[in-house]
């Protein structure tokens, strides 16, 4: 479908150029952030600026995983042994975003079905668990922080990943109501005439039904756990609990150019989880984003 | 459609028959009392998905909600951290007259509004850009979409690198023989340097709204106005916008709500600086709490927040009109 609007102002030629020059804004960077982590250390801030470095080397990822020996290319050159690696904060973050996610889901879950099956509590219900989207995470930060420090549970991944499922469980609710909705009436009917309990159903029949959708929720949620970082660095102080994020902000104290190459192989890795599964969430991104609000 | 009820019925169901929302039976054939039966056994059921998960919600919000509240009416500094003291109000008045949290209020809004205009631009634009085709550009629109769920903190860095002293950015002006600009160096470039930072994460949101948006639109009735005669502008502007603008509308509502989060990136950037120029209300309040300990007046400030998250909720309800979407109310 065409409107013929930039059609008929634009050229084709111009339009080419406008689509490149975005695809320039929105690529270069990440090229940039790949092209640092391989750069030898001298080339990072070297003037004039190597746009296509002649040497390349995988050291900067050694470092940050905590590689002690020599790196580039010299005998006698010992990586820095001030350098933490990355590895405790990577398993933090994978354990804190698959816990809060699957607990969300499966919480949210439930929750959704008793919204869109049983209409339990006639959008109002649906309406608050919104809200909660709305709400600044500094205000859940500060009183969390007391609570878990009541608990001694301060610096634990439990800490974490309670407050993150306090972002998962609406975030699945909203969402799967949506999905939730398109599951025909008459199905779960049918299940239920057959004998079928409503939580076999709902096991049975509605949860396979949905099952694209709890893997996006299963996904999305799980990202935005990987992402989180004022929750994450306020009930943290250790490489005991500390999620990736949080490491990656030491990054930002350090003077400029020192430690840039191992900063950018960080955030290489930091953007993996999301690169290989932009293809599979693509289609369920813009009612993740917006809780469902919007449905593509 | 055919709903058996619990008494003299062939099949003896092991549960009540569950009476759906949005389908329109009823069971006229019954008794009064079937129906109550029904009613309350439904309940029962919804309740057993529900309660779960709610209980769980509830603790982990009104619980420190409460909190809150009795934090924010106390002194408690994290370097004593004895019990907290009663203060009164005493944390809200100190509260309106803190230049430097009007200062971070300021802020916020000036960036927020900032942002969701250029990403409404942007976002806009690209939309167009892809709704009418070029030769072989449809598998571009992943590559848009990348930003969208990087760690923040990632693309804070990632643009720390961008706008370094001698980062790409100002190599392409020394290539152009212009000198360099410290991108965060001044509060005006500074700001810029945060939206455009934020620029680049969120427009791909913007985007993918108005594109589905666009996408929706039947194509009979873009057919029928070029009958009438409509076409370019006036196509777009009497056709097209007033049917994107409720998508449109909702997108910007949603990314002002979260601009008014910004944290990671300037946590990154320029933490707050120079001076206090990018100083939001986010980074303050976290500073005055972890950084300082302030806990019992960061508490107010946070009670300040969700008041002002709450108005703004209310209003995005009003907008959205959820409820009438789904079909309740």
């Amino acid at each position: 479908m065409s409107i013929d609007l930039l059609k008929n102002r634009l050229s084709k030629l111009l339009r080419y150029l406008l689509l490149i020059a975005a695809l320039a804004y929105f690529l270069f960077p990440i090229y940039w952030l790949v092209l640092t982590s391989i750069k030898f250390p001298g080339d990072v801030t070297a003037n004039p600026v190597i746009w296509i470095p002649k040497r390349v080397t995988i050291d900067n990822f050694r470092l940050l995983f905590g590689y002690k020996g020599p790196v580039w290319g010299t005998e006698e050159y010992t990586g820095r042994s001030f350098y933490q690696s990355v590895t405790p904060y990577l398993l933090n973050s994978v354990t804190v975003g698959v816990v809060s996610s699957v607990a969300g889901l499966l919480l949210g879950a439930a929750l959704a079905y008793g919204i869109a099956k049983f209409g339990v509590g006639r959008g109002r219900l649906y309406s608050w668990i919104l809200s909660l989207r709305m709400v600044h995470p500094v205000v859940i930060a500060i009183p969390m922080f007391l609570v878990f420090r009541a608990f001694r549970l301060i610096d634990t991944w439990v800490a974490v990943s309670t407050a993150h499922l306090l972002i998962s469980l609406p975030f699945a609710a909203l969402l799967l109501v949506g999905f939730f909705s398109d599951v025909p009436n008459e199905l779960i009917d049918a299940a239920r005439l057959e004998g079928s309990t409503h939580i076999g159903a709902f096991f049975r029949v509605a949860l396979p039904m949905v099952a694209p959708g709890l893997v996006a929720v299963l996904i999305i949620s799980f990202l935005n756990s990987w992402n989180e970082l004022l929750i994450a660095n306020a009930l943290t102080n250790s490489a005991r609990s500390q999620t990736f994020p949080v490491f990656t902000t030491g990054f930002a104290q350090v003077e400029r150019g020192t430690a840039w190459g191992i900063a950018a192989a960080g955030g290489v890795i930091g953007m993996l989880p999301m690169l290989i599964s932009v293809f599979y969430i693509q289609r369920y991104l813009v009612r993740g984003l917006t809780m469902g609000a919007v449905i593509e | 459609m055919f709903i058996p009820g619990l008494f003299g019925q062939p099949h003896n169901l092991k549960g009540a028959p569950m009476r759906l929302t949005n389908s329109k039976h009823q069971l006229p054939e019954h008794s009064f009392l079937e129906r109550a039966w029904t009613y309350v056994a439904d309940r029962k059921a919804a309740w057993l998905f529900v309660s779960p998960p709610l209980a769980i919600l509830l603790v982990l919000i009104i619980y420190p909600t409460i909190y809150l509240w009795r934090l924010a009416l106390s002194r408690l500094d994290m370097a004593t951290m004895r019990e907290p003291v009663f203060i009164g109000l005493g944390n809200f008045i100190r509260l309106f007259t803190d230049k430097n949290f009007i200062t971070s209020l300021e802020n916020t809004f000036l960036l927020s509004i900032g942002v969701v205009v250029l990403e409404f631009l942007v976002g806009l634009g690209l939309a167009l850009l892809f709704f009418e085709p070029l030769r072989g550009v449809g598998f571009l629109k992943p590559l848009f979409i990348i930003p969208l769920m990087i760690p923040p903190v990632v693309v804070g860095l990632n643009f720390r690198l961008i706008l370094d002293r001698f980062g790409p950015l100002n190599g392409i002006l020394n290539a152009l023989s212009l000198p360099s600009i410290d991108w965060v160096g001044t509060p005006t470039l500074a700001r810029m340097s945060v939206m455009l930072t934020d620029l680049w994460q969120w427009s791909p949101f913007i985007f993918l709204i108005v594109l589905a948006a666009l996408n929706a639109i039947p194509g009979q009735i873009i057919d029928a106005a070029r009958v009438d005669g409509a076409s370019g502008w006036k196509l777009f502007r009497f056709i097209i916008w007033p049917m994107i603008v409720p998508s449109i509308v909702v997108a910007l509502t949603f990314r002002f709500v979260d601009a008014l989060k910004l944290f990671d990136i300037i946590y990154m950037l320029t933490f707050g600086g120079p001076g206090d120029s990018t100083m939001v209300v986010s980074l303050y309040v976290y500073r005055t709490a972890f950084r300082f300990g302030r806990l019992g007046y960061a508490s107010a400030m946070g009670i300040f927040l969700l008041i002002l998250s709450s108005v703004i909720v209310w209003g995005v309800l009003r907008i959205l009109r959820l409820e009438r979407r789904l079909g309740w109310e």
